[in-house]
């Protein structure tokens, strides 16, 4: 066995060449040991090199977090000229032919996951056994995406992963592997097997999800498949009690379906009641707002179209709220002082005083209406209000993804409506995480970082962030300028993909900004809180966003 | 320490006498042959055989398991004796003293866990060979169990065969082809280290293995590649392939991370260039689950990979049908798949998208999940678990 180096010969610690003296004779060097330091870990670099050109744009929106735009370029990139958006069951979604395959793409709003899925043949009658165990066979490899699922007499190749876990590289390798695959095996199962085509030739420009078949829950004990990493205990992944879950465009088709049936047959008309007192009440739909702005403007003056409910705060007089005979709402005007256009009636929210309306009557969902998520939610404890405020921003994240994809230029409204409604609703429980929020995202007059990253630091911190010095709001400070910023909100909330869930958070947003920015008459104000509590509570529903919408657009309108 | 045994008629009668001795040695992903080498019952097997498990189990016979203990590890000659947490009550082979010599007839006895007693005959045909820095005579056949004893027609032992010498040639990128001569250590040249273990067991507690590095002799630390004192790669480690990738490294660092988080020494239990194999205690008493590990050649997908049942030999259809709509429940990242006659559960994810709390997350995920699928589909489909 070969001994360690004799220790008593010394050697050049630069040069390694032995000593002989106290000099090294071949460099001058000596024995003193070089100082080295400690090594680092290192990540592997990004490999730019493998295949990911023409992915440019897809790397900026990566960087800026714009998953749908990231995904779609990267969609585009490998799909070329057969790549499209298409809506998704559960959010944006993109079909693609890939390497000879159809690729389906679909984000999951709510979620964030990503799921890639590929038909690949229907089973033949005669020959399904050896499909079958073939394509079990196949699962076993070590190709993240060759994972066959059976849908009736599909086959579908199918990958998930959480879309903030990919990179363009990543994807597109994705993509083009399980395009790969499902060509090959689909070629396979034909020739082998008489397996039939899972999309007709002809149908493949035209395919949407419904290609993909029904998926199949299967209840197998308590999960016994189930999401990785396990669920940890925590509330934080039930959905938020007061803040429900944005829709699915498919619920969201069933709650509006009923809804405009009824409404068409004058069964329940969504017309608030009025008091004796009060002001005639005005149904809350977009057509109301042109009513109020003619009906109730009467009395205003022309010439000073600024409505007392949005008056800044040093403008708002102890006259505002005193009587009980003058208008209901905005009935802070002051002799020449325009009229204010009443707000919607809030549902709901008991009266409370005489002066007040009676709650108004609330468009009810058809007989077969769900319950909403709230009612849903199993009783108990509610949210912790840091939990409450990471669902909160969760969904605005999730939001971003179909805003990018749609329209980008109205990130800046969803920011804004996720921050100004952390403001109103966690500004006292959790007024660190707000300051954090406020001033990182440049809604404040400090410089912003972007939003999504601030968002998603918030979310890993789980809305406990280090201590923040207060902040203040910058303020509305003339009734003009209010104005003219919801009317801004309202074009761009016009302006965004008809989603409800989306419309309902940049509406609760505008308000939310509204009440936290705008000095208003405490029976305004009040009235406003009503609308954004009842918001909350109901839900991206088509009645709740009509009511936000109808007071925003007395707001704006004066 | 030596008992004189009677000369047996056959082959099959000596194998028969000494079959008792020679004993299957387990530890958590290697296995090999062992004997019993000394008159106080310590077993003399491979290196490879424990690996660097110090907790391991003997199988006696095929049939008894026992506990033992490693207690001494020669890397440069690929060798270790145990101590038997339990009295076995097994007769030590008798050893010669002398060499071998070329052209005699021996035998060698092969005790893999889980395998039956394999005795493969040879002739010595070369002795005094030098592998490396190791004397070792050699036998004209492939090589037996790592740690099978070699014994002469009068059922001695002339040596230890099977052995991975030169250390870390099983571990090359490149293996080289199976020779059809296969190099042994004779016992001779062991007498002198053997006879410091020929004392009471109690006087073996607390004892542990130095493993030392087979080029300079320094010891060296199990997590580490290679030697610190002289750089040479160590034995356990494999050798980096010419064509490697970062990424590759960058998995191999992954599995890394993940094996130690779940207690394991990434060499312990590295069973092939890019494959690592665990046994996790099952539900079951007794029993253990396999899970392995792999990493795809280019180092982009980590593969974990646990068995689950047997295939049914009746209603394939609705039980091919089960496994794949299993596949398809949208929250898993788990899958159902079939290696010849056996369902396995698997996951196969990017490296790039696993962090290693995530890996380990999912890697327990796999071990909780084949667990009650294996009881569920055997519930369902009358299957039996697969090993």
């Amino acid at each position: 066995v070969p001994t360690a180096a004799q220790p008593n010969r010394e050697f050049c610690a630069s040069c390694g060449f032995p000593l002989r003296a106290r000099r090294c004779d071949v460099c001058g060097g000596d024995a003193e040991p070089l100082a080295l330091q400690e090594g680092r870990r290192a990540e592997p670099s990004a490999s730019l090199d493998d295949g990911a050109g023409g992915l440019e744009r897809a790397y900026e929106a990566f960087h800026n977090r714009d998953f749908g735009r990231f995904i779609g370029q990267v969609v585009a990139a490998e799909g070329g000229a057969t790549a499209r958006a298409v809506p998704g069951p559960d959010g944006p979604g993109w079909i693609a032919v890939v390497r000879g395959a159809l690729v389906f793409v679909a984000l999951h709003a709510v979620s964030g996951d990503l799921s890639l899925q590929a038909p690949v043949v229907r089973l033949s009658r005669a020959q399904r056994l050896p499909v079958l165990r073939l394509a079990l066979e196949l699962s076993a490899q070590e190709a993240p995406t060759a994972r066959f699922c059976l849908r009736d007499d599909l086959l579908v190749l199918r990958f998930g992963a959480a879309v903030d876990a990919l990179t363009p590289p990543s994807l597109q390798r994705l993509l083009r592997e399980i395009g790969h695959l499902a060509a090959r095996y689909a070629e396979i199962f034909a020739v082998s097997f008489e397996a039939r085509p899972a999309v007709a030739e002809a149908d493949r420009a035209s395919a949407g999800f419904d290609a993909l078949g029904q998926v199949r829950k299967l209840r197998l004990g308590s999960g016994a498949i189930r999401s990785i990493p396990p669920p940890a205990p925590s509330r934080s992944s039930q959905p938020e009690l007061s803040e429900p879950a944005p829709a699915r465009r498919s619920d969201a088709a069933v709650a509006t379906t009923p809804r405009s049936r009824l409404n068409s047959q004058g069964g329940m008309p969504p017309i608030p009641r009025r008091d004796m007192d009060s002001e005639p009440p005005k149904p809350p739909s977009a057509s109301s707002a042109a009513l109020g702005k003619a009906g109730y403007g009467q009395g205003s003056d022309p010439g000073e179209p600024i409505p007392a409910i949005l008056a800044p705060m040093f403008a708002a007089g102890p006259e505002a709220t005193s009587s009980a005979n003058k208008p209901r709402v905005g009935a802070a005007s002051a002799p020449g002082r325009p009229a204010i256009p009443p707000l919607p009636p809030a549902p709901s929210i008991p009266a409370p005083s005489k002066s007040r309306p009676i709650v108004p009557e609330i468009e009810i969902e058809a007989p077969s209406r769900r319950p909403s998520v709230a009612l849903t939610v199993p009783t108990g404890e509610a949210p912790l209000p840091a939990e409450r405020l990471c669902n909160l921003l969760r969904q605005a994240k999730s939001l971003a993804a179909l805003v990018l994809d749609a329209r980008p230029a109205s990130m800046p409204w969803l920011v804004r409506a996720a921050v100004f409604r952390a403001v109103h609703e966690y500004r006292d429980a959790l007024p660190d995480s707000v300051a954090h929020l406020y001033r990182c995202t440049g809604l404040g007059r400090e410089p912003g970082e972007p939003a999504l990253m601030v968002i998603e630091r918030v979310i890993v911190a789980r809305g406990q962030v280090a201590p923040e010095k207060p902040f203040s709001v910058d303020p509305l400070t003339t009734a003009t300028q209010a104005k003219e910023h919801i009317g801004r909100y309202l074009q761009e909330i016009e302006r965004t993909p008809a989603e409800p869930p989306l419309r309902h958070f940049l509406a609760m947003g505008a308000l939310a900004e509204l009440l936290a920015r705008a000095k208003l008459p405490t029976q305004t104000e009040t009235r406003l809180r009503d609308i954004v509590t009842h918001a909350q509570r109901e839900g991206a529903k088509t009645s709740t966003i009509d009511l936000m919408m109808t007071a925003l657009q007395r707001i704006a309108g004066g | 320490m030596t008992t004189s045994l009677p000369r047996p008629q056959t082959s099959a009668d000596l194998v028969a006498q000494l079959r008792r001795s020679v004993v299957g040695v387990r530890a958590m992903s290697s296995g090999g042959t062992g004997f019993v080498a000394l008159g106080n019952g310590l077993v003399l097997t491979s290196h490879e055989a424990v690996g660097y498990q110090i907790e391991v189990f003997l199988e006696i016979e095929g049939a008894r398991r026992a506990a033992g203990r490693v207690i001494w590890a020669d890397v440069t000659r690929d060798l270790a004796l145990i101590l038997p947490l339990e009295a076995l009550g097994l007769p030590p082979l008798l050893a010669r003293p002398d060499l071998p010599r070329t052209g005699e007839p021996v035998l060698a006895l092969s005790a893999q866990p889980g395998q039956p007693l394999r005795v493969a005959s040879a002739l010595v045909s070369a002795v005094d060979r030098r592998v490396g820095s190791v004397r070792c005579f050699e036998l004209d056949g492939a090589a037996p169990a790592g740690g099978s004893p070699v014994v002469d027609m009068d059922g001695r032992v002339l040596g230890v065969g099977g052995l991975d010498l030169p250390r870390g040639a099983r571990r090359r990128a490149a293996p080289a082809l199976p020779s059809r001569f296969s190099p042994a250590i004779p016992i001779a040249a062991l007498q002198r280290a053997l006879a410091a273990f020929d004392l009471t067991t109690t006087q073996f507690e607390g004892r542990s293995p130095t493993y030392r590095c087979p080029g300079c002799g320094e010891p060296y630390a199990v997590e580490n590649e290679r030697c610190l004192a002289c750089g040479q790669r160590l034995p356990h480690a494999w050798e980096i392939d010419a064509a490697a990738s970062p990424a590759l490294a960058a998995a191999e660092r992954l599995v890394k991370d993940l094996l130690a988080r779940l207690g394991a020494v990434a060499s312990s239990v590295r069973v092939g260039p890019r494959s690592y194999r665990l046994l996790v205690p099952a539900q079951a008493p007794n029993q253990v689950t396999e899970v392995t590990l792999d990493i795809d050649e280019e180092g982009r997908s980590l593969r974990g990979r646990l068995p689950l049942v047997r295939i049914p030999a009746a209603n394939q259809e609705p039980f091919y049908r089960f496994l794949l709509t299993l596949n398809d429940q949208a929250s898993s990242r788990l899958r159902l798949s079939i290696e010849d006659d056996a369902a396995f559960i698997s996951f196969a994810e990017p490296v790039a998208l696993l962090k290693e709390t995530e890996a380990a997350h999912l890697f327990e995920e796999l071990v909780r999940s084949g667990e009650r699928l294996r009881k569920a589909l055997g519930d369902a489909f009358d299957t039996k678990a697969a090993s």
